[in-house]
């Protein structure tokens, strides 16, 4: 007759111990890791260990098996592949709107508009200061208005177009610490790869590793638009467009090249170890369009903006200069000098400013009219009148007729609705975000009380083990100590 | 297995609803303290671009306005010249009928004949009447007195010399222009031959050479005198649209104005309870945060 071994209870209780520990030490490890970014709650497994046959009574056939305990055959880690996709498809989205909107709203801070201090009141004052000297055409404290009134109008521009310059620099910095972070990224979830694969080869579940690869992958997924795949020993493969920037144990360098002329950046020369790649959306390439994109039009942000004053601006001053110059200044009509002088000079809204000969002489501001024969009088306003109207003159700008009011109004109009639209594509992103970062913590995120919940069931159960251990000694006890002592 | 939520989902639920409630705080906050509903054009483009054009308009007006005040002032000084022209040309008619009659004796004659040589220099102060140191009966040619010497010819006579017909325009609307001078040839040279001031030398020579007068004084004197009755109601006429022009001015500055406030000013009122409203949606979130952070089975096991 088969039995089972003398300490096979022994046996069954230490295995009860170890799995409950480990079960417990498992939740310790959730608990302890429960404010750790990216990681995600780990179960032990538990599986009855195999039965042995328990022959009975009447011959050696096996009716029936005898339990042996049970082990810890798996600590698995919880956690939903496909929302870690739908996570990193829309943070892309984030990064690229973040980046487009914190742009826009930096142009609307610059130009200031609606307000007592844009470009518009100031251009606003100029007109005033030309009808003020429609009235007093020879008042040398009027004509002084009107050179500070142009100077304010040409600082204005200056301004506008300095500030533009500093932003792309700021930009072009950004571009570059965002192209280092996609390399660095890169390069660490490659080496994760690498310690990842060799301890899968081995049969070892890596999940401490994983979740570290999973959090640079999101980081990753912000930046530019990628792709990941599975491949051999539970390695990753990450591409972006058609270049390849992880491939198991190696990365490849992005990199980042700007045209020498235009100083924006080549589309052609955007590559990954050496290939042409389109980045999709993501942080980097909304801060690419910020910056400026070749071939980019309205998406290449800045220069658009930048285009657009510059267009406003040489416009307005030719305007001024064309009928300023059919003009007759105080220094022709007392006969001093036949010489007419532009108001502005300049080539571009960063360096207009109010003719230097103008800064020196206020009589060369010219107010009058030819009164016949090429004379006038010093009280004849006319010409100031007809400078002052160029305020409600249609002016040809590039495709349009408009007033330079209308003009600018529009790029304002313009940038308002862009902002607005940015903003409320990075309000929808941060929500769907929200959403799915919920449902993944829903999956993978520690819970407190379902822990602590566990680990009370679990010392219980050591508990209960611990007191088999008991309850066996006890038996053997009074077999080994207790037995054929009858008597005595 | 159904929907788990932990505490980390509460936390974030919370900090992110936390967030977009102090957004709202600070738009609420900004418009009352700023008195506008949109700080930045992205806050509403349409919004922004109106803005931006009444703001624009509201200077146009306030510059037409201006002009209508100082183009008043030109006409109405210019008035009160062609009223004084009035009363020293009827001060001349008296004395010539005086002069005309047969009982002078030549040194009354000369007597009356000096007196209106009196009255032809102050004729001629009246046309060099200036306007902020600008001659108005002098055209475009402002800073030249058009009563005066010829400085060609040393020691000739102070004449009406000024030919400069030019106007002067004031802009009081778009395209609105008002004439505010009169053209001094008109007043006071009307026949380009030495208007008034030659007919009240011919007087005045005439009567001081107790010579037999043959030329009909009189009916020169209407003549101009008709003229310069003509030039005010002209003027007077410039004056009435100029004096439309100020109450059309008025009533844009007024539209304008409150077109740019129902545009761009918030309803302080509205802006107040919707603050207190949302205050009291952060206060609730906040205590409700405050619960769901502390709590855990952890408080309840001992």
């Amino acid at each position: 007759m088969g039995m089972a071994s003398t300490f096979h209870g022994l046996e069954l209780g230490k295995r009860g111990l170890y799995a409950q520990q480990s079960a417990l030490n498992t939740t310790s490890h959730n608990i302890t890791n429960v404010n750790t970014i990216g990681y995600s709650r780990q179960r032990a497994e538990m599986q009855a260990t195999n039965a042995i046959p328990y022959p009975g009574m009447h011959g050696d056939k096996s009716p029936a098996q005898l339990g042996t305990g049970v082990e810890v055959n798996k600590l698995i880690r919880l956690r939903e592949e496909f929302l870690d996709v739908q996570f990193r498809n829309e943070y892309k989205n984030l990064g690229y709107h973040e980046a487009k909107s914190g742009t826009f709203t930096r142009i609307e801070e610059l130009l200031n508009e609606p307000s007592e201090d844009g470009l518009a009141h100031t251009m606003d004052e100029f007109w005033k200061g030309w009808q003020e000297l429609v009235k007093n055409p020879d008042s040398a404290a009027v004509r002084s208005v009107v050179r500070q009134k142009g100077v304010a109008v040409a600082q204005t521009f200056n301004q506008i177009m300095d500030s533009l310059d500093q932003m792309q620099n700021d930009l072009q910095n950004i571009i570059k610490t965002k192209t280092e972070e996609v390399n660095s990224l890169a390069s660490q979830i490659s080496i994760l790869n690498e310690q990842i694969s060799r301890r899968i080869v081995n049969d070892y579940q890596p999940n401490d590793l994983l979740d570290q690869r999973d959090v640079l992958i999101d980081q990753l997924s912000k930046i530019v638009d990628i792709d990941v795949k599975n491949s051999s020993n539970g390695m990753v493969d990450i591409s972006v467009g058609n270049g390849a920037l992880v491939t198991g144990k190696t990365s490849n360098k992005l990199t980042i090249g700007f045209d020498q002329n235009s100083g924006l950046v080549d589309p052609a020369e955007i590559k990954i170890g050496g290939q042409t790649v389109d980045l999709g959306s993501g942080e980097l390439l909304g801060n690419i369009e910020s910056y400026g994109i070749m071939g980019g039009n309205r998406n290449s942000t800045i220069p658009y903006y930048k285009d657009k004053i510059n267009e406003l601006a040489m416009t307005f001053a030719n305007a001024v200069n064309e009928v300023h110059l059919s003009g007759l200044n105080l220094d022709n009509i007392s006969g001093v000098s036949n010489t007419k002088v532009e108001f502005f000079t300049g080539s571009s809204a960063k360096d207009l400013k109010v003719n230097p000969e103008i800064m020196k002489s206020l009589n060369l501001i010219a107010a009058a009219k030819d009164e016949g024969g090429g004379q006038s009088s010093k009280g004849n306003g006319e010409l100031a009148q007809e400078i002052a109207n160029i305020k409600f003159k249609d002016l040809n700008f590039t495709g349009t007729t408009s007033t330079a009011d209308d003009f600018y109004r529009n790029i304002i109009g313009q940038l308002g609705i862009d902002s607005q639209e940015s903003q409320r594509m990075q309000n929808n992103y941060e929500g769907i975000i929200k959403q799915v970062e919920n449902r993944r913590q829903s999956v993978s995120g520690v819970s407190l009380d379902e822990e602590v919940a566990n680990m009370i069931k679990f010392q219980q159960a050591y508990n209960a083990a611990a007191r088999i251990v008991t309850s066996v000694d006890q038996c053997l006890d009074k077999v080994i100590n207790g037995m054929g002592r009858v008597g005595l | 297995m159904g929907y788990r939520v932990t505490q980390t989902i509460l936390n974030q639920n919370f900090l992110f609803n936390l967030q977009r409630s102090n957004k709202a705080m600070e738009k609420y906050q900004e418009q009352a303290s700023s008195g506008k509903k949109i700080n930045r054009p992205s806050d509403n483009p349409i919004t922004a671009v109106h803005g931006m054009f009444y703001r624009s308009s509201l200077n146009e007006v306030e510059q037409f306005k201006r002009n209508t005040e100082d183009g008043h002032s030109w006409m109405n000084t210019t008035d009160e010249a062609m009223n004084e022209v009035n009363s020293v040309l009827q001060r001349v008619r008296e004395l010539t009928v005086q002069g005309l009659n047969e009982t002078n004796d030549p040194s009354a004659l000369y007597a009356i004949g000096e007196e209106i040589k009196q009255l032809k220099e102050h004729l001629g102060e009246i046309a060099n009447t200036q306007i902020s140191g600008k001659y108005i009966f002098a055209g475009t040619d402002v800073k030249n007195p058009p009563y005066r010497t010829d400085p060609a010819v040393p020691g000739s006579p102070k004449e009406f010399r000024s030919t400069n017909e030019e106007l002067i325009e004031l802009q009081v609307g778009q395209t609105n222009y008002v004439q505010i001078n009169t053209k001094g040839t008109d007043v006071f040279n009307n026949d380009g031959m030495g208007g008034i001031f030659k007919v009240l030398s011919d007087i005045e020579s005439d009567f001081k050479s107790s010579n037999k007068i043959t030329t009909d004084h009189l009916g020169k004197l209407d003549n101009q005198m008709d003229n310069i009755l003509k030039e005010r109601s002209e003027l007077g006429a410039r004056i009435n649209r100029m004096e439309l022009s100020m109450s059309r001015i008025d009533g844009i500055e007024i539209s304008t104005t409150s077109l740019l406030s129902k545009e761009e000013d918030v309803d302080i009122a509205k802006v107040i309870i919707d603050l207190k409203a949302q205050e009291n949606v952060q206060r609730a979130a906040l205590s409700v945060g405050a619960r769901i952070i502390q709590t855990s089975l952890v408080d309840f096991l001992r």
